[in-house]
């Protein structure tokens, strides 16, 4: 699973909190380009799409708190 | 791609006092101000108020201006004045101070949140030497108000340690010289003349759990040596005669309702059996899915919706009933509650619902084994992660200055969280504990929250109803039972 | 319906007001937020078990974000005031450390047990005197 999110919207902090929180799902692991934090893991692919769906849900109630 | 057009806003800087608010039925606005203050407009009022078009002439404008909403009409003293009164439970201190006495229990309850042990089990007792020092640590609050509440399990199993505990406490008020309210909650099976003698004369307040007619509560309330309905009926009836012939009524025996999914079917009956037992208040709270609740949920747990439904007709029953005998004071406790916050300038300090929650600074729970815990949920997970430390090796200052403290009250503050933009924000609150059991977080991802939708549910509710003239009257009545803090 | 994807103008909206107004959808919908250029790129995706059409979603979201923009407004142009008042607030409520001490020393400040309300000057002739007195014994 690989997510691309802009800098310009999702913080890294905030990112990094998911990816901490989320651990006990999978091992996410960050990497920086120009605009964007690819955000990567190995997921099931049965589970990925839901994993990443509930991923990108969960950063944006971490920015919102 | 659609590009969605965003039309430019009007708005007046100069006139438009802060405000939250709402789109409800009707096309109207309902708007809030921080105290808790409300008024709802129709649409072009709504307008007209963020174009600063309301003229001093509308009989609106002296509602909007004493709410300090027309930004260059603001009575400040009066404004700062309100906010101190609303927000004086901040500089209080522990007021309610909960001792579970024992966690044995002879019912088997099948939404037991206490996760409560076996009649014959041993080691679940508190004992006296344990209970002295909670007690000094209690008298350290400096809370004008102290309120001890025994708890358990089935405290009445401790009996020893209950009684123990209203004679020292009371003897340390000759000095400490505090509001002391004492207060038993108990399922009542041990219940004897020679117990209630004593909790009468030493002026114990006495609850209760009456789940509704006889059926739902015993099919709630299990007890083995014989008819809890009966039996809690039969001591709740004696009670409330003693207390009324020998304290004139004031500190009445009362029961609250736990709402489980077979109770969803009966709100009208429930409040029925309330009523025929001369009750005058019911208490309706959510299931919370911890303890036994938690294992049991997809049995006897419910969604936010059911919930709602239940609880609407519920409160629709009481003021359908409050309409026909205009003099009962009866009433629905929570409603009553959330009412006092919109219809009155104080604050009831109920622990779920203000900013920030009661866990560790409005309450401390003290359990059978001698652990401080933040509150009464903390102690309910099947963990110490909301335990504050040891009675035997920890002072009042170790406790309220706790790390797990500090994280509570930044994760109830609604002023942090998104709670901060709802219209609702005055009246609400947030259970970091209640979060914790249900999503792993103590911070909430709110739209998805059970308790978030519940609460929402009742105050669209009510302020749906306040808009009728005559039931606004009844919620007025409501909302003057609640005693201010001092 | 089951993805729908639209723009906002980033000139005129802002990155706080679709924050909340994403955080109000998250219930029903899975988001996605990018940006191009000149706009914000919405992404929103149906929960399962959940059903709604294209135009009530961008209608409802459109009336949530103008909703969040203007309560932005509102909030930062009464920010001071608001701090004033609330800060006015708790700091008058604030228990003052004179009248606590007071409190717990009773009435008995006025008899001095400690003598802090006797001038120096006194103090110290007083125990002028009384050395004197020794020396000439």
């Amino acid at each position: 699973m690989t997510l691309k999110l802009n800098k310009e919207i999702y913080p890294v902090k905030a990112v990094q909190k998911a990816v901490s929180f989320y651990k006990q799902v999978a091992n996410f692991k960050l990497k920086n380009s120009q605009n964007y934090i690819l955000v990567s893991a190995a997921i099931d692919k049965n589970n990925e799409e839901l994993v990443k769906n509930e991923f990108l849900n969960f950063v944006l109630g971490v920015i919102r708190q | 791609m659609n590009n969605i057009k965003i039309p430019k806003i009007e708005f007046n800087s100069e006139k438009t006092g802060f405000c939250r608010f709402k789109k409800i039925k009707d096309n109207k606005y309902l708007l809030t101000n921080d105290v808790g203050e409300y008024v709802i407009l129709p649409h072009v009022k709504f307008k007209k108020f963020l174009k600063g078009e309301i003229k001093e002439t509308d009989s609106l404008y002296p509602i909007l201006q004493e709410q300090g909403l027309i930004r260059d009409r603001m009575n400040f003293p009066a404004l700062i004045s309100e906010n101190q009164q609303k927000n004086l439970f901040l500089w209080q201190g522990p007021s309610l101070h909960i001792i579970v006495v024992t966690l044995r229990c002879d019912h088997k309850c099948i939404y037991c949140q206490a996760s409560s042990q076996g009649f014959n089990n041993k080691g679940y007792d508190l004992d006296v030497e344990t209970a002295k020092k909670i007690v000094d640590v209690i008298f350290k609050s400096p809370s004008k108000s102290i309120a001890i509440e025994f708890q358990g399990g089935e405290p009445l199993i401790n009996w020893p340690v209950v009684k123990f505990i209203i004679e020292y406490a009371q003897e340390k008020n000759k000095t400490e010289k505090k509001n002391l309210e004492l207060r038993l909650v108990s399922n009542l099976s041990l219940m004897d003349n020679g117990k209630l003698n004593f909790l009468v004369k030493n002026s114990v307040t006495l609850c209760t759990s009456l789940d509704g007619p006889e059926k739902i509560h015993n099919m709630n309330r299990i007890w083995l040596e014989g008819n809890s309905y009966q039996n809690a009926i039969k001591w709740l009836t004696k009670a409330r005669k003693i207390y009324k012939s020998k304290l004139e009524n004031k500190f009445r025996p009362g029961a609250i309702v736990t709402v489980s999914r077979f109770s969803l079917k009966y709100p009208k009956e429930i409040v029925n059996e309330y009523i025929k037992q001369g009750i005058e208040a019911i208490f309706v709270r959510p299931l919370t899915p911890l303890g036994v609740a938690k294992e049991q949920w997809q049995r006897i747990g419910y969604s936010a919706e059911e919930y709602l439904k239940f609880y609407k007709t519920l409160l629709d029953y009481v003021i359908s009933y409050n309409l026909k005998n205009p003099k009962t004071r009866f009433h629905e406790n929570f409603a009553k509650i959330i009412l006092a916050k919109i219809l009155t300038e104080y604050d009831p300090n109920y622990l779920e619902l203000r900013s920030p929650c009661g866990a560790g600074i409005g309450q401390l729970l003290y359990n059978y084994d001698g652990k401080v815990y933040t509150c009464d949920e903390g102690r309910m997970l099947d963990e110490d992660t909301f335990c504050l430390g040891d009675i035997n090796k920890i002072s009042y200052n170790n406790i309220i200055s706790h790390p797990t403290v500090k994280s509570l009250c930044l994760a109830s503050c609604l002023e942090g969280l998104a709670c901060d933009q709802c219209v609702y924000k005055p009246y609400c609150g947030v259970c970091p504990i209640y979060n914790y059991a249900t999503a792993g977080n103590i911070f909430s991802q709110l739209p998805t929250n059970e308790r978030c939708k519940i609460n929402k549910g009742i105050l669209n509710f009510i302020f749906e109803k306040i808009q009728n003239k005559k039931i606004k009257e009844i919620f007025i009545k409501w909302s003057k039972f609640t005693l201010p803090i001092k | 319906m089951k993805k729908i994807t639209f723009l906002l103008n980033s000139k005129i909206t802002s990155l706080e007001a679709i924050y909340s107004t994403c955080y109000s959808f998250i219930d029903k919908f899975y988001i996605y937020l990018d940006k191009n250029k000149d706009n914000f790129v919405v992404a929103l995706q149906l929960k399962e078990g959940e059903k709604a059409s294209q135009t009530a979603v961008e209608g409802e979201f459109r009336n949530e974000l103008l909703n969040n923009l203007l309560r932005e407004k509102i909030a930062k142009n009464n920010a001071k005031l608001r701090e004033y008042i609330l800060g006015q607030a708790l700091y008058s409520s604030t228990p003052s450390e004179i009248e606590e001490f007071l409190s717990k020393t009773g009435e008995n400040y006025v008899e001095d047990p400690l003598g802090i309300a006797i001038p120096w000057e006194e103090k110290t002739k007083s125990k002028s005197k009384t050395k004197k007195k020794a020396k000439s014994k």
